[in-house]
């Protein structure tokens, strides 16, 4: 079904000035043409399954000429495919998400409403969409880096331009973390250049072999690490989240978690020989911060800052899965990221939603929303259930099949990833049950405050998109090879080696 | 493929949203349309039962590479599933006037609504547990495990009396502490053995990591058990859920802990004898704390809830004793314990509805009033007392002959053991005709002068509960025979 990624990719980028043009004269209705086309992108993705289950679909376009021998590359595979459908698909629904929300923020008062503010708006928000997908399909590593620039300058003007709060001071933090990421990882494939002569990810393969693989592989995964916001680099994390609008912070939570595994499962098979020996302090890494951030989730009043920070917490289970080293593990990883790609759109919609009809963030304020708000709290059960790993949503199998993995790993050596494997399966999965459990509770139910008593439904353009991502997470869920099988076509080819 | 099979655990799923969307317009009869693919559930796997020891009935599908989804009718499973679907059959029968009398209550009015959730609810509870009973591998188990906890907390939540919402929230956190422990074994079982499937767990004997696998899920499934330390959130889950859900939550339920007991640890052979007189004195300390707390209890069913207890403790003595008798007897007596006990929970559903009252204190002399209901009441009592005929007697008898047999021939400790499980048993005695006797004799009080006896369809449900128990008391062989078989097979 793809016939052209180029074109693909093209389409998104090319629509973006459109919108923007558009958009100054016919203002917030630009948002559906947006829709539109990540709705298109989507459906073209969706088809394609069947094909990346046999074949990897390689385009490549000429670059720089030699000594560099660049070429611009674009690769759909098992892994890219599955990826950058569901991710893109996030972005569909946060799209017309953003119709009814983004219109009560640009008349807050610190915003002023204008058709040019909803045009740089979708502009942007688009772009935004377009460079992961660039990032995704990406076969060499310059070009991954430069749609890593592109995707980081986007969502930084989006934060900038519409965040709450100090969002100038905000935005730069958030620049600042991702940026300083960025060049970590720009030190490894520099260094990988060094080494190999080339910037393709293909030509890694043989990368273990020079002196310098070490140094690379760990500049590549600390890197990747901040965008993840792995304890002691996640300062940018839960205020960039909690101070975004709830459509961008969807995206933005989307973004973190299947960008940062999309390319550890990419790059970092490559050096398992050398990162395999100290791959344990990562998964210790991943634990601390899967509880630190579990334990801060525990102790928010704040809607979007618990969802921050639950996800913080979810994200590292990513971490933790590629750094086994087990097929099951990165199998798991990827999948993971998946469902909490969805999981974390979803609970960010949700978080949206209610400030939208609650106009207010504090869990502590609020309470009986259930029956007012049937639609969001079925979503939210969604989001929640995947996140805990709970049947019959999709994460319960990718958290099941990552644990496993890790289990695997644990009994094959050493103590220390046996007791990260044990307390990742009890001690954490106990944490996210809590947070959650509280969090429905109090927004949910209990007693109805009063000035909550005239809490009317949420409108179409927001129950749409929380019914499709959730329904989305179930279908995944009870039909799990949908998704898994063009993922465990790479992973096999990726262990066969 | 085996359809037939297969319908047996997803009908009542796939029935769901049929029995929700009817159930808007059809108010209270909709438990008719929730009976239908319970009815067919208990069919199929009763006319399983008659061969099922020459041919057990399995059909499996690949879900995820590496993962099968399968189900499995063998002796041991059957009789359990059989037991799950008859029981779900007889308490839609009971629930549909006990509904309409909460709902009433709860919603000051009719409320289809209520109706139609709760009965597509409690399908999805009945699914799920026998999806738990015929799951083959660790994965589908602890799939339908999770599928069975989230409907049953809902029904408490949404229908239950009291603090409802708290009891329910502590049910539900108690069963996923329970569910974590076992899911932690479990996946150290696959690293271990590289397999999900049940029948590969016997490859973990000898493995030094054994004792780790089996403290994990023992744990784990003491919870679902209430065993004593892990039973904090059963007497008021129990009490506060509708009568028609406890007698499920209790008889159905819980004991699936034991089976999963029989079905998974037993095969890894010699780990759970190792630990024989910690777990034995376990289950005794359950046993008696249960007995002796429900002597204290004046809520009737409160009181049964510490009665369950208590006899969980005696499927546990007879699961751990890891002996042919010992296991069978145990799994006989889910069976024994399933029907007496539902029996009881609904009698004393049947006297609250009636007279609005649960405390022991206020009740007396009803048997004048309400004679069948005595007349049950007191079957259920003989058969939780293991006395003939009822098939309490030949299950209690098995636990003690399978757990104690080599104790006493040679005057080991196990026979001062076997004393105390005596006096517990002495003990199930008292609670129960004690119990009879404050609520169905002596004087009469004023103000139960004008009680009536039970409604037809509930006296139906109670009737049918002690009439399968004395059958099955007079002539258990049906179950025993393949029960014994399987059993026999698992110990190897």
């Amino acid at each position: 079904m793809i016939t052209n990624l180029l074109t693909l990719i093209l389409a998104m980028f090319v629509a973006a000035p459109v919108v923007y043009l558009l958009g100054k004269s016919m203002g917030k209705k630009v948002s559906w043409l947006v829709f539109l086309v990540f709705l298109g992108v989507t459906v073209v993705l969706g088809l394609s399954f069947p094909e990346v289950m046999h074949d990897t679909i390689i385009e490549e376009y000429a670059w720089a000429p030699a000594p560099i021998n660049l070429t611009f590359g674009l690769l759909a595979d098992g892994l890219s495919v599955p990826m950058l459908f569901t991710y893109i698909f996030v972005f569909a629904g946060a799209t017309m998400f953003s119709m009814p929300y983004m219109e009560r923020r640009l008349k807050m008062d610190d915003m002023e409403e204008s058709n040019e503010a909803y045009a740089r708006y979708y502009a942007l928000f688009l772009l935004y969409g377009a460079s992961v997908g660039g990032c995704m399909l990406a076969t060499n590593t310059l070009q991954f880096f430069m749609f890593f620039e592109m995707m980081l300058i986007f969502s930084w003007l989006l934060v900038f331009l519409y965040g709450y709060g100090d969002r100038k001071r905000n935005s730069m933090t958030y620049f600042i973390y991702t940026h300083i990421g960025g060049g970590v990882f720009m030190l490894g494939i520099i260094g990988a250049f060094w080494s190999v002569g080339s910037f393709e990810i293909a030509d890694l393969v043989h990368i273990v072999d020079y002196p310098n693989a070490f140094w690379v592989g760990l500049a590549i995964t600390i890197g990747l690490l901040f965008k993840i916001g792995a304890f002691g680099f996640h300062g940018w994390m839960p205020v960039t989240y909690s101070e975004s609008p709830a459509p961008l912070s969807a995206v933005l939570g989307a973004t973190s978690v299947m960008l940062s595994t999309y390319s550890m499962a990419r790059l970092l098979p490559y050096f398992q020989g050398v990162l395999e020996p100290v791959s344990h302090i990562f998964m210790v890494w991943a634990l601390v911060t899967i509880l630190y951030a579990g334990v801060m989730a525990l102790a928010q009043k704040d809607t979007k800052k618990l969802v921050a920070y639950l996800s913080m917490s979810q994200m590292n289970y990513c971490v933790l899965g590629v750094f086994t080293y087990v097929a099951f593990g990165v199998l798991g990883s990827i999948s993971y990221s998946i469902s909490h790609g969805l999981a974390i759109g979803l609970l960010f919609l949700v978080s949206g939603a209610l400030l939208y009809r609650t106009d207010s963030r504090d869990m502590t304020e609020m309470g009986g929303l259930a029956e007012r708000l049937p639609i969001v709290i079925l979503a939210s059960l969604a989001g929640f259930l995947t996140i805990g790993g709970v049947p019959p949503a999709v994460g319960f199998k990718s958290k099941f099949i990552l644990l496993s993995g890790a289990m695997v790993r644990g009994f094959n050596s050493g103590t220390t990833e046996l007791i990260v494997a044990i307390l990742a399966g009890s001690l954490a999965t106990l944490l996210t049950l809590a947070y959650e459990f509280r969090a429905v509770w109090k927004i949910f139910y209990g007693k109805l405050p009063k000035k909550l008593e005239d809490v009317k439904a949420v409108p179409m353009e927001m129950a749409l998109p929380l019914i499709a991502l959730g329904a989305l997470a179930i279908i995944f869920g009870i039909w799990p090879k949908l998704v898994t099988d063009p993922i465990e076509v790479f992973i096999e080819h990726l262990f066969h080696h | 493929m085996n359809l037939q099979l297969w319908l047996a655990v997803l009908l009542p799923f796939i029935a769901m949203p049929v029995v929700y969307l009817l159930g808007r317009s059809m108010g209270k009869n909709t438990s008719w349309i929730a009976l239908l693919p319970l009815l067919y559930s208990t069919v199929y796997l009763g006319s399983l039962q008659m061969n099922i020891a020459d041919t057990p009935v399995g059909d499996y599908i690949e879900w995820l590479p590496g993962i099968d989804f399968g189900l499995y009718a063998d002796g041991l499973s059957n009789p359990i599933a059989l037991l799950i679907a008859l029981l779900s059959v007889i308490m839609l029968l009971f629930s549909n006037l006990e509904m309409a009398q909460n709902i009433l209550k709860q919603y000051g009015g009719e409320n289809n609504k209520a109706y139609a959730t709760f009965y597509a609810v409690y399908l999805g509870y009945v699914g799920g547990m026998l999806g738990v009973v015929l799951s083959t591998s660790l994965f589908e188990f602890y799939f339908f495990f999770e599928l069975m906890i989230i409907p049953s907390y809902l029904l408490i939540n949404a229908y239950g009396s009291g603090e409802k919402e708290k009891i329910a929230l502590s049910y539900l956190l108690w069963s996923i502490v329970g569910a974590v422990l076992f899911v932690t074994g479990a996946l150290a079982a696959y690293a271990l053995t590289g397999s999900f499937e049940l029948s590969d767990l016997a490859l973990l004997t000898g493995s030094p990591y054994a004792g780790m696998v089996v403290i994990l899920m023992l744990l784990g499934f003491g919870v679902k058990l209430a065993m004593f330390g892990l039973h904090l959130w059963q007497p008021a889950a129990y009490a506060n859920a509708p009568t028609s859900i406890s007698a499920l939550l209790s008889p159905a339920m819980s004991g699936l802990a034991a089976y999963s007991i029989a079905r998974m640890l037993i095969p890894i052979t010699g780990t759970l004898q190792s630990y024989y007189m910690l777990t034995l004195a376990w289950g005794l300390v359950t046993m008696i704390y249960g007995g002796l707390m429900v002597m204290s209890e004046t809520d009737i069913k409160r009181l049964l809830a510490y009665s369950s207890m208590s006899q969980m403790g005696y499927m546990f003595i007879g699961v751990v004793s890891c002996t042919t008798l010992g296991v069978t007897g145990s799994m006989l007596h889910y069976i024994s314990h399933g029907f007496g006990k539902a029996a009881l929970f609904l009698c004393m559903g049947a006297i609250i509805y009636r007279t609005g009252i649960r405390d022991i204190r206020e009740l007396g002399g009803l048997a004048a009033r309400m004679p069948v209901t005595a007349t049950v009441f007191f079957i259920g009592a003989l058969n939780l007392a293991g006395i003939p005929p009822t098939i309490g007697y030949p299950s209690k008898m098995m636990i003690f002959l399978g757990a104690f047999g080599p104790g006493v021939e040679i005057l080991s400790a196990d026979f001062y053991v076997a004393l105390v499980a005596l006096i517990s048993t002495a003990l199930t005695v008292g609670y129960t005709t004690w119990t009879m006797r404050r609520v169905f004799f002596g004087p009469l009080p004023e103000h139960l002068a004008d009680v009536e006896e039970a409604p037809t369809m509930m006296l139906l449900a109670m009737v049918l509960l002690i009439a399968f128990s004395v059958v099955l008391g007079i002539y258990p062989r049906p179950i025993i025979d393949p029960l014994m078989e399987a059993v026999a097979g698992l110990i190897g």
